[in-house]
């Protein structure tokens, strides 16, 4: 007499067609592959090939200044290859509004993001310098601009330099106003933006320079003076003091929080709707005479698991990956990456169990929300706590809220990314220990549930009797 | 011969309804079982209480000597809710579902195409179960009951929404596979098809076993009354005086206006042919061109039990 085979067999079998038809569809590889990679590759190549992209400055520049300063300066600034240092000058001021603080300033490796992106901001130059100093030559050397013989003409004006003008004591003359303020850059027509910035950034740092000298004042001393002081906070505690940086411990909890709960949500999802489709197509009975609900349930979850856990690590390595590319890598630990997988665990198990037991009590999908929406406000609390949580880790709030079992997992990854001291040991060994005890409470009650409910059909049942469901023999 | 199923004192009620009352029968193994009766007499609850899909409240029941849980793999199971995966391909879904009976993929593909073509299904592997007909999805579904091979078959109304081709060819199909060893049992309310098909039957009306018994014993035991006359002469005024034999309770018309037929009261026993008296006394009246025992369909079995048709149960159900 046939005996039924290996029930273990027939959970994998599930799991491998939950995993076949979830995660190897164009869909799902379009969004949860396609979307991170191409987001990598734009990380990493868009500066490449923008800097590949952009034209070089070549030719002559022609600088008509009767003071004949500016032109030599500039050639001094093209000499001394100053336009590294502008460029990283200019993206220290782009990315200022970051909430990176330390680890960006301190970015110095080759291969950081930072380094890569100055390629944004530096244009190679061949320049030759002509120095003109009668304006009357500015029509012929139009004429020549046009010819293509120049790349550009700088009117220089001689009160740009004039430092000892009383402004405010001057005629209301915009025009003349406007020559201690600004001078005049011919461009030919076809001349590139990054061209255009460029010449533009060569020829202001050098009126800046020539005015240092015209004043008498030391350029470097004045830049310092002006440059803001960055701010190291440390915090000091018992164990000892550590670097603060408030803006990232405000982030990345919420970052950790998020994968967590897009992941176990979309494959509670899955786990949701393949369960309705299954009754609905009434595909369910055929199943149930093949495998037991507690089979079918098991595969689905496991199957799902393995998708949920490839959102994590498609998303998350990704996530890491950045960290590297800015060099802030070291604010993610291994401990962190693994409570972190222990915290997923529990969270996708909680969520998976909870999605299977409504899937199987209603015919479709309208019928899931009025069941989900308990769940639901449940599962967006940790949403709502997440600023208490971050701004104070230790408190009362954070602390009680972190053992409540549906919000542990979420709770716990905010407190354990946002503190700057380490959570207390046993707090995170029995938030541990109460999400195991409840993932198995959960998959327990869950499974009575799908065991009722994938048989039933009609009007979706109300949560007293989704209870009631539980105590059915 | 052992028993395949054998269900004891097994009563289900959902809510205010008893949908299966202390029934017990027996389905032996090797034969061709009719579980017969009209819409909600209970036969779907039976079977998934005998698929172990759900549970009785009372009584106990044993699948091919244990639970069929335990024997999953050894049972083929069509049930009345028709269903496939609409996004899987045709070999895919088979495929999936032999592997959950537990099935080896080697020569697994070789075996689905030649289901498919016992079907009258060639060709259709690579479509996706939606593109089909819900005949042709109905077929797929019977060969993935089947097609592991199992001992006990169980089909909950095969037949319907089948057109009659097709419903030939899953009656020659089931037919074989019996003779080949394999125990079916299916249920209907077409009841003509259980006759055509069945060795033995089980009748259930109200959540009760009505009948549990062979064929060929049900039609002797549910003794035959009626006769059936074709009289050489006119039949209206062969009625007239047939009407006045001693034995006859009444005569009516068939659906053929040349043939009488004369219901018996229980003074006549027809169980050993008819009596010579009868015939005497008929030919007294006229010559006949022929002369008759009906034998009782299963309808005529289910009106005598039931006092009423399965047809008007079915419409005396309908809200």
């Amino acid at each position: 007499m046939k005996k039924s085979t290996n029930g273990f067999r027939k959970i994998v079998h599930i799991a491998w067609r939950e995993i076949r038809y979830t995660a190897l569809t164009p869909a799902f590889l379009l969004g949860v592959v396609g979307v991170p990679i191409a987001m990598l590759g734009l990380v990493v190549l868009y500066p490449l090939l923008l800097s590949q992209e952009s034209r070089p400055l070549e030719g002559t520049l022609a600088v008509v200044d009767p003071s004949g300063r500016i032109g030599a300066q500039v050639a001094i600034i093209l000499e001394e290859d100053r336009l590294e240092d502008m460029a990283e000058q200019k993206l220290k001021e782009t990315l200022g509004n970051l909430p990176l603080d330390s680890p960006l300033q301190n970015a110095g490796g080759g291969t950081s993001l930072f380094r890569m992106n100055i390629h944004l901001f530096k244009t190679e130059i061949d320049l030759e310098i002509l120095e003109v100093r009668d304006p009357q030559e500015l029509p012929r050397l139009k004429d020549r601009l046009q010819a293509g013989e120049l790349v550009g003409i700088a009117v220089i004006p001689e009160e740009l330099l004039d430092l000892s003008a009383d402004i405010d004591a001057l005629p209301e003359d915009e025009e003349l106003l406007a020559r201690y303020d600004s001078f005049e850059l011919f461009l030919t027509q076809d001349s590139a933006p990054n061209q255009t910035n460029a010449l533009e950034d060569i020829l202001k740092q050098a009126v800046v320079e020539i005015r240092a000298e015209v004043g008498d004042i030391d350029y470097d001393t004045v830049q310092r003076i002006l440059t803001r002081p960055r701010v190291r906070a440390i915090r000091v505690s018992e164990s000892g003091e550590n670097p603060e940086n408030i803006k990232i411990r405000m982030i990345l909890p919420i970052v950790l929080m998020m994968l967590l709960w897009v992941s176990t949500i979309t494959s509670g999802n899955y786990i949701l709707t393949s369960t309705i489709e299954e009754k609905s197509n009434r595909v369910m009975e055929v199943l149930l005479s093949a495998v037991s609900p507690m089979q079918l349930m098991t595969g689905k979850l496991l199957g799902q698991s393995v998708v949920a856990s490839f959102m994590m690590v498609m998303y998350g390595g990704m996530a890491i990956l950045g960290l590297f590319a800015i060099a802030m890598a070291d604010l993610i630990s291994m401990g962190l990456i693994v409570l972190s997988l222990c915290y997923f665990a529990i969270a996708y198990f909680m969520v998976a169990s909870i999605m299977a037991a409504i899937g199987s009590a209603v015919n479709d999908l309208r019928d899931a929300q009025s069941l989900m929406g308990p769940a639901m406000i449940i599962l967006i609390l940790p949403m709502i706590l997440w600023m208490p949580i971050t701004n104070n880790p230790e408190s009362p709030l954070a602390v009680i809220t972190g053992f409540i079992p549906p919000l542990i997992p979420f709770v716990m990854i905010l407190r354990i990314a946002s503190s700057s001291e380490a959570i207390p040991l046993w707090q995170i060994v029995l938030s541990l220990t109460l999400g195991g005890l409840s993932v198995v409470a959960m998959l327990w009650m869950c499974a009575r549930i799908f065991r009722v409910g994938v048989l039933m059909q009609g009007k979706p049942p109300s949560p007293l009797e989704l209870l009631r469901w539980m105590r059915y023999r | 011969m052992s028993d395949a199923i054998h269900v004891r004192g097994v009563s289900k009620r959902f809510g205010d309804v008893q949908a299966v009352d202390e029934i017990e029968f027996v389905v032996p193994s090797g034969t061709l079982c009719g579980f017969l009766g009209p819409n909600g007499a209970g036969k779907s609850t039976t079977i998934r209480m005998i698929m172990s899909i759900i549970y009785p409240d009372r009584g106990d029941i044993s699948v091919l000597g244990g639970s069929a849980l335990d024997h999953k793999d050894g049972i083929g199971y069509l049930p009345e809710e028709r269903g496939v995966y609409r996004k899987m391909r045709v070999a895919d879904f088979i495929k999936y579902m032999a592997r959950l009976k537990g099935m080896p993929s080697r020569g697994l593909a070789a075996r689905i195409d030649d289901w498919l073509e016992r079907m009258d299904l060639e060709g259709v592997q690579k479509r996706k179960c939606q593109e089909l007909s819900k005949g042709m999805q109905q077929k797929i579904q019977f060969i993935s009951a089947v097609i592991h091979e199992p001992e006990l078959i169980i089909l909950d109304e095969p037949f319907s929404g089948l057109d009659p081709v097709n419903a030939r060819l899953l009656g020659n199909t089931i037919k074989t596979m019996n003779d080949a060893g394999r125990t079916i049992i299916f249920s209907t309310h077409v009841l003509h098809q259980a006759e055509q098909l069945c060795d033995r039957v089980l009748m259930i009306n109200k959540g009760r076993i009505v009948i549990d018994d062979d064929l060929d014993t049900i039609r002797r035991r549910h003794d035959p009354r009626t006769l059936r006359v074709r009289p050489a002469t006119d039949p209206a005024a062969f009625k007239q005086h047939a009407e006045r034999v001693p034995g006859v309770q009444s005569i009516v018309f068939d659906e053929d206006p040349g043939v009488l037929e004369i219901a018996m009261n229980d003074e006549i026993v027809l169980d050993e042919g008819i009596p010579s008296e009868l015939v005497e006394a008929l030919n007294g009246i006229g010559p006949m061109r022929s002369l008759e025992i009906r034998t009782p369909t299963l309808d005529d079995v289910f009106v005598k039990l039931v006092g009423t048709t399965i047809a008007s149960v079915e419409a005396s159900e309908t809200p």
